[in-house]
């Protein structure tokens, strides 16, 4: 990297179905006040302004960049909207990271927000953003291409239901120990197989909640991260990578090999040979329980042929080889743009030592994943990794 | 003033229309359902891919392909499934079966319902759909086709 950057400050608020005292730029605020409060900082120190939203149709507001630019600190600064669909927040992290490495500023805020509790149509504007032409006709939305990805996982790794849900009640029972998580339930693997099936394999509890929240994170230069804090998280790699469905890969070795991609380019900027070994802690982007399955293999961690065993071995427990979702992830809180900057945020949090209830001990390395899309005829997937540490070098 | 207030919630909707402009090589694509009942994919020269639906561009090559016409076999094999219980208001009502099929030697798959299949014991469905089992297109009579992908319907092959 041109020069090294480093997340000073963070901020969220707490995800739930509907925040109804705040309008949309409030909650965007609410974020970006308590990161620069975070940093030590005022709105006079920051340089530009990167600002993730994903589907404006949740808001039903055209534009929401407009509506929002003053809330998140872009008065008389340069400002610039990010969106790729779920990957939204990682990639927004990723322009900011971006923007202090060029030289060009040395104090970017990050800031992501999305309310999903505004209309009851999730899934009729999921279904609007897969192309008009061919795709509309078949109710295709982000639940039914996920549970039609899962079922080929299924086959492939001799992955079933039960594993699946072993994913659930874990990550459902971390969220206990987030404050800011949406969900916070104690399930069992009964609990998870007797729930509603939504798209057979996935049940209700398979499933992530609509949430509304924001999240933040100021990122600065080496030489203003070692005045403004100790205990900064340095950005040690980044990779992203973009797929284009046209209508589903047949060979799921070649879809795995795309999606690896931008993990290792992740890695390679790292300096990381050996991501379960030289990893502590991932915060992967994973809205459905199958998908943190899908990613111990995508993120290079095992081979398919081992999935199934290290699942059934708690490979990603919080007392596990490498614990995976220690907040509780997206499957217990999702601000759709906001979701893969709280990835960010919360690996964050873990390098820095400031992860409270839910710190994994010893996390010196950190992984925070975005994923945008679903497999569908003509549309394009986005997916970033992010990796950060708790040094420089 | 009184602490406590009401939080207003103001309605609003989106009531947009659109007549999405599809392009020559989807309108053709769709033309020969209609009339001559035939699948039509478009194969890029670099990657000898055929690309169903078919697409003006590569983006493996990044060329144009929309001159290059192939016919697709309506018959191939299911590639995923879910079946669909819960009820989403602008689609059929459940149980449904959801797929994605790879037609003939096409590389891409298209996403179709799976008819064909008895749903009243899903349990029991779900033994009767596997990756890899082998489907065909059945076209609609002519009179009843409009040039959409519904023109035909993908059921088991083999009775």
């Amino acid at each position: 990297m041109a020069r090294r950057v480093a997340i000073v400050g963070t901020g969220q608020t707490k995800y739930v179905t509907k925040r109804r005292d705040v309008s949309f730029p409030e909650l965007a605020h609410e974020a970006a006040r308590k990161a620069l409060d975070d940093a030590g900082l005022t709105l006079n120190d920051v340089d530009a302004v990167v600002f993730g939203s994903a589907p404006e149709a949740f808001e039903g507001v055209n534009c929401p960049d407009k509506w929002s630019a003053g809330a998140v600190g872009a008065l008389n600064k340069p400002f610039m909207r990010v969106h790729t669909g779920g990957a939204t927040g990682g990639s927004t992290a990723i322009a900011a990271v971006h923007h202090v490495a060029s030289g060009l500023f040395d104090v970017v805020l990050a800031v992501a927000v999305e309310r999903v509790g505004e209309t009851p149509d999730a899934q009729r504007i999921l279904n609007a953003a897969f192309p008009p032409i061919y795709a509309k006709d078949f109710a295709v939305n982000i639940i039914t291409s996920q549970a039609m990805e899962a079922v080929r996982w299924m086959k492939d790794c001799g992955l079933t239901e039960w594993h699946m849900a072993k994913i659930a009640v874990k990550n459902h029972r971390n969220a206990l120990n987030n404050p800011y998580a949406h969900l916070r339930l104690e399930v069992s693997i009964e609990d998870v197989l007797n729930s509603r099936v939504i798209c057979w394999p996935l049940k209700l509890l398979d499933c992530c909640p609509r949430s509304d929240g924001a999240c933040a994170a100021v990122f600065t230069s080496e030489g203003r991260a070692k005045k403004i804090t100790r205990r900064a998280a340095w950005i040690k790699g980044i990779g992203a990578r973009t797929r284009f469905y046209c209508t589903g890969e047949p060979d799921l070795a070649k879809e795995v090999e795309l999606a690896t991609s931008a993990a290792m380019k992740a890695y390679r900027m790292a300096g990381i040979h050996n991501p379960r070994k030289e990893i502590q802690v991932v915060e992967p982007y994973t809205p459905f329980s199958m998908t943190e399955l899908m990613d111990y293999v995508e993120l290079g961690f095992c081979e398919k042929n081992e999935l199934a065993k290290l699942c059934e071995t708690g490979f990603g427990e919080m007392t596990g080889e490498v614990p995976f979702n220690p907040s509780g992830g997206v499957m217990c809180s999702n601000p759709i743009g906001a979701s893969a900057l709280v990835r960010v945020v919360e690996a964050a949090l873990q390098v820095m030592g400031r992860a409270e209830g839910r710190q994994v001990e010893n996390a010196r390395t950190a992984l925070a994943e975005g994923r945008g899309g679903s497999p569908g005829p003509g549309v394009a997937t986005f997916r970033t990794v992010m990796i950060l540490g708790a040094e420089p070098d | 003033m009184s602490n406590e207030i009401e939080l207003l919630e103001v309605p609003g909707k989106w009531d947009i229309s659109y007549r999405y402009i599809a392009g020559e090589t989807a309108s053709r694509f769709f033309k020969e359902l209609k009339e001559n009942a035939r699948i039509m994919g478009t194969k890029c020269p670099g990657c000898e891919r055929i690309l169903l639906p078919p697409r003006a561009f590569c983006e493996w090559c990044f060329t144009s392909i929309k001159d290059n016409w192939v016919e697709v076999k309506p018959e191939g094999t299911l590639e995923a499934f879910t079946i669909v219980s819960e009820r989403f208001d602008y689609a059929p009502e459940p149980p449904y079966v959801i797929c994605y099929v790879r037609l003939g030697e096409a590389y891409s798959t298209i996403p179709h319902f799976l008819t064909g299949i008895k749903l009243d014991d899903l349990e029991e469905a779900r033994r009767h759909i596997k990756i890899g089992m082998r489907v065909k297109a059945v076209f609609k009579k002519k009179d009843q086709r409009e040039g959409r992908i519904q023109d035909f319907r993908i059921e088991p092959a083999g009775g």
